[in-house]
């Protein structure tokens, strides 16, 4: 997996996630996120446009990004999820919890 | 031309030579000393190396000793300005290369000390690398340890597979095997009044705490069947629910759970569906998704489960898997599929064993000389 930040929208900070978001990923996402929100920002969001697989571990550390940034009154925004990943937010009915931003 | 140099009284040269001779006979003692003396019991790195350094630097007048790079350790007090330093790098297995270096106040190392230092360096590398090879196999025994701590746990919290609820009208069977790092698969069942309930659910996570909470979560079903059979499945999801999310709120950690119920009196078969995949229906050789119509539980509260209806007719299967079954892959690393699942399942023939068997075999076929990643279950209902 590869996994950016972009900091250049200061209001809603990005990450940009590419390949495979599974177990052997989450603590990376998770520190890259927790990292975010400790610096203030409330909403984040992450670019799953190259994501190839995601995994109940990866789905979770998504809920729990989402949680804490409507703790802090923001938003977690989903931009542009790839096809397997939209077949997996869809399949779990995840689609109504998140926000999904299409490019 | 006259000589300049004058002879030593013979005394003077008998008593450098028998202090020479004391300072051999002690380097010799010493050098015994340290390989000889027995091994310090712990396997610690830092009392393996010490247990070194202290039998060394009595022989070679050391003030400090300094291990830097893949490893770090430092004895005595730092001598960075001393005349005599002397250092040696030495390759750790899996961890890199450390730097060992000696410090002397006193005086410079002459050649015979830097053979002697050369020894004890070696000395300490192979220390470090016992320790660092002990650590590893502890390490490894640990996570053994907690692996086969999560798969008692589980294996604790589900029904007797072989003890299958009586109900008319309909057969069953489960299979729950967990991954060597378990997954939070389960499943539950219980006859209540004459009708059937039964549950399969994912926990997302993997090991202890998936396992943990796999166990509370299906002491929560069986409360919700008891607790809820005069409503329905989605009274049960609910139920799940709410439990969920006062506990787990703080956590990202959700549960896609599926809860059944199959009434024989008029072979009504009613799913609640909260965020589990997959599930499917197969009515004359076709197969159909019975889809999730809300999120895990857990996610997000107030998304109301609504639950599907079917009137069974004799024939009919009912099939849910986890995800770990559709994803298992093959040895190209081809995932198992939903597709070919669907599509096997159509097709089927045979009692809810038959039938769950023969998916088993076709996986275990499939996944053969690959290690299964995540816990696998499935569930079938055959009706008749």
């Amino acid at each position: 997996m590869q996994l950016v930040t972009d900091r250049k929208n200061t209001e809603r900070p990005g990450l940009v996630l590419a390949g495979r978001f599974d177990a052997f990923e989450t603590d990376a996402f998770r520190e890259a996120a927790d990292a975010l929100l400790a610096q203030g920002s409330s909403s984040i969001s992450v670019d799953m446009s190259d994501v190839i697989f995601v995994d109940s571990s990866g789905l979770s550390e998504l809920v729990r990004t989402m949680k804490h940034c409507r703790e802090a009154g923001g938003e977690l925004y989903i931009n542009s999820p790839s096809d397997p990943v939209r077949v997996i937010f869809e399949l779990t009915r995840l689609d109504a919890a998140f926000t999904i931003v299409d490019a | 031309m006259a000589t300049t140099t004058e002879a030593a009284p013979p005394s003077a040269a008998l008593d450098s030579l028998t202090s020479a001779l004391i300072d051999a006979n002690d380097r010799l003692l010493g050098l015994l000393a340290l390989i000889t003396d027995e091994a310090p019991t712990s396997l610690d790195n830092d009392v393996l190396i010490t247990a070194i350094v202290e039998r060394a630097a009595p022989i070679l007048e050391l003030d400090h000793v300094a291990v830097t790079g893949a490893a770090r350790y430092s004895w005595g007090e730092a001598a960075d300005d001393a005349p005599g330093r002397w250092s040696s790098t030495h390759t750790i297995p899996d961890q890199g290369e450390a730097e060992i270096t000696f410090f002397r106040r006193s005086a410079r190392f002459d050649t015979g000390d830097t053979k002697l230092l050369g020894a004890v360096a070696k000395l300490i590398s192979n220390a470090v690398t016992t320790a660092r090879m002990h650590r590893a196999a502890m390490d490894q025994a640990m996570m053994a340890k907690e692996h086969a701590t999560a798969a008692r746990i589980t294996t604790a919290a589900l029904p007797d597979p072989d003890k299958v609820p009586d109900v008319d009208g309909v057969t069953v069977f489960a299979n729950l095997v967990p991954a060597r790092n378990t997954g939070g698969d389960l499943y539950a069942w219980r006859e209540i009044d004459g009708a059937l309930w039964f549950a399969l659910g994912d926990v997302s996570g993997k090991g202890l705490p998936a396992a943990v909470q796999m166990s509370t979560i299906t002491s929560a079903i069986e409360a919700g069947f008891r607790q809820h059979h005069h409503e329905g499945p989605d009274a049960v999801v609910d139920a799940v629910g709410r439990w969920v999310h006062t506990r787990l709120s703080e956590s990202g950690m959700f549960v896609t759970l599926a809860i059944g119920h199959f009434d024989p009196t008029n072979r009504e078969l009613t799913v609640a569906n909260s965020g589990h995949s997959p599930i499917v229906f197969r009515r004359d050789g076709a197969s159909e998704r019975i889809d999730a119509t809300a999120p895990p539980v857990g996610v997000i509260e107030g998304i109301q489960v609504i639950p599907t209806v079917i009137t069974t007719e004799p024939g009919d299967l009912l099939v849910l898997a986890t995800d770990g079954f559709t994803e298992q892959d093959n040895a190209d690393g081809e995932m198992y599929g939903e597709d070919r699942f669907d599509d096997t399942i159509a097709l089927a023939a045979g009692d809810a064993t038959t039938v769950g068997e023969m998916l088993l075999a076709e996986l275990a076929e499939h996944g053969k000389d690959r290690e299964q990643s995540d816990d696998r279950t499935l569930m079938v209902l055959h009706f008749s």
